[in-house]
């Protein structure tokens, strides 16, 4: 064994061989730093997407240190290797301007937090559960089941919106009633028909909004609210209580009639089935 | 065979026979077959119907045809099926028919109530079926439209200062609020969220179920109200035992909450 490192001193020379060695040393010290501090991230209140980013970073650049400085310690001249570098950082910069966008848009939603995997979320025209918040998309899945990527670019420009942001949501159900209507009818009506729906919230209680007159009639906002896990179900009874309502109370519901006249020629009439 | 008895306890159902029980507005039909259990609930429209009604074993009829059968399937050849009273599963707000005002250095006692749940469970050792609230309250939403809020059931309360004044109802708990206004503001009692789960129940001679006294205290100048849960048996009715413990146990016995978590809308 001796031999063995007397012959590597004398090829090497002794300040030649300290400098492996200590190379080796800041490598693996290195290398089990870059192993062991992520994993210590894990235990810090994060949401899973940004722990994942801040291990990875942290993972890396420790990496990248522990080359340099090994190699620095090999005395290999660096500013040969950096050079090189930057021709190919902006040779690759070059050709992936739209990934590196939707990356450092992806660093930007992982910390904005706006939504989680599991929220549902409308962007433009699409509406559907984040199924995954990657470095370069977010994954939804539509309610027709259909897997849309969107990236992550034009997640930071478009307006998103969180529908399970709240625990509680609105419903603005718009309605019509005839001109003669009585609207302090109308009103008690409304409020016996959302009382009468368990799942529609009494507080923050239903909101009536008579918001004009119109060719047709008075024009009604009638806003409830519910869980968010009720919502789809309560608005579904809503319509149907609200009708059922009107017409046990002869409210009228105004509708679009169209009187056709034949002027000229001869029309066909059939008569209709009794 | 049908009667007014105490619904509450357990009844042997044989098996292809059913039972019917009436406790205020809720109707509970259970079936036992072979190897399940068939259970269809109707409510009356009014809450405040009254009256209970026992009748089992019954002529059986098909509950399959009923929009609310639910089937349990179970290995357990038991024939008994025991019913047993609970408070709601969630925080009952209660909001006064008519304005309901402490003046600023008075105190006043108000007894509110609320419907009570059926926990179904069969065999020897009560393995739970399902529960069912005596009336189906309204949900409400208590506090902010946001995530610091919470789901709770409305309910309305007559706010009566009497317990003579008090109907009793076999199928509601009956709790006994002191209300110490020490401002001197008055106090709009708008409306009182009854933590329900961390509440005791316990039974009258009368039959009449209560739950334990709530206090709560509004102090001079303070935005916060202490709410005193009391650790003994009802005021209104001490010789009350004890029939379910609560759903949630309390840290202690005095639980402070915000003041306008206790009483949204409280005027001046």
């Amino acid at each position: 064994m001796n031999e063995l490192v007397e012959t590597i001193a004398d090829f090497m020379g002794i300040d030649g061989l300290r400098a492996v060695l200590r190379a080796g040393v800041v490598f693996i010290v290195g290398l089990a730093l870059a192993i062991f501090v992520p994993r210590r991230i894990r235990h810090l209140k994060m949401q899973p997407q940004q722990s994942l980013i801040v291990r990875s970073a942290l993972r890396y650049g420790l990496v990248i240190i522990t080359v340099i400085w090994t190699l620095s310690l090999l005395g290999i001249d660096l500013s040969v290797l950096f050079g090189a570098a930057g021709i190919l950082t902006v040779a690759l910069g070059f050709a992936s301007q739209a990934s590196a966008s939707n990356l450092i848009s992806g660093l930007f939603l992982m910390f904005e937090s706006h939504f989680v995997v599991g929220d549902i979320i409308t962007v433009g025209d699409i509406t559907g559960e984040v199924t995954s918040i990657d470095p370069l998309s977010v994954k939804v899945r539509t309610f027709q089941n259909l897997a849309v990527r969107i990236p992550n670019e034009t997640m930071l420009k478009a307006n998103v919106t969180n529908l399970s942001g709240y625990p509680v949501r609105r419903y603005d159900m718009r309605l019509m009633v005839g001109h003669g209507e009585d609207l302090a009818k109308v009103t008690r009506v409304l409020h016996e028909a959302a009382t009468k729906i368990e799942i529609c919230l009494q507080e923050p209680k239903p909101l009536i909004i008579f918001q004009g007159w119109e060719e047709l009639g008075l024009s009604i906002q009638f806003s409830v609210w519910a869980t968010r896990v009720n919502y789809l179900e309560m608005l579904n009874r809503m319509h149907v209580g609200v009708r059922d309502a009107f017409a046990a109370n002869d409210i009228e519901v105004p509708v679009l009639r169209r009187d056709v006249n034949v002027t000229g020629g001869a029309a066909r009439v059939e008569p209709r089935a009794p | 065979m049908a009667g007014v008895q105490d619904p509450w306890g357990t009844k042997e159902v044989p098996v292809d026979q059913m039972g019917r029980w009436r406790i205020g507005p809720l109707t509970l039909h259970v079936a036992r077959k072979g190897h399940e259990w068939r259970l269809a609930h109707e409510y009356a429209d009014d809450p405040l119907t009254s009256g209970v009604e026992v009748e089992v074993p019954m002529p059986p009829h098909d509950l399959l045809g009923t929009e609310t059968v639910r089937r349990f399937g179970v290995s357990n050849p038991s024939c008994r099926l025991t019913l047993t009273p609970q408070l709601a599963d969630r925080a009952v707000v209660t909001r006064p028919e008519h304005p309901f005002v402490v003046p600023p250095g008075e105190a006043s006692v108000v007894y509110v109530t609320a419907p009570l749940w059926v926990h179904v469970s069969y065999g020897q050792d009560e393995a739970l079926l399902t529960e069912i609230p005596t009336f189906r309250l309204s949900d409400t939403w208590f506090g902010p439209p946001n995530k610091h809020g919470e789901l709770a059931y409305a309910t309305r309360t007559f706010c009566r200062t009497s317990v003579d004044e008090l109907q009793i109802r076999p199928h509601r708990a009956h709790t006994r609020v002191i209300i110490e206004n020490r401002s001197p503001q008055p106090l709009d009692f708008v409306e009182v969220s009854l933590p329900m789960p961390r509440l005791d129940l316990y039974r009258a001679r009368t039959g009449a179920f209560w739950t334990q006294d709530v206090g709560l205290l509004r102090e001079s100048g303070d935005d916060f109200a202490a709410l005193r849960l009391d650790a003994t048996r009802p005021g209104a009715a001490p010789e009350a035992k004890l029939v379910t413990r609560a759903r949630q146990a309390s840290e202690s016995n005095l639980v402070v909450r915000a003041f306008t978590s206790l009483f949204a809308g409280m005027g001046g």
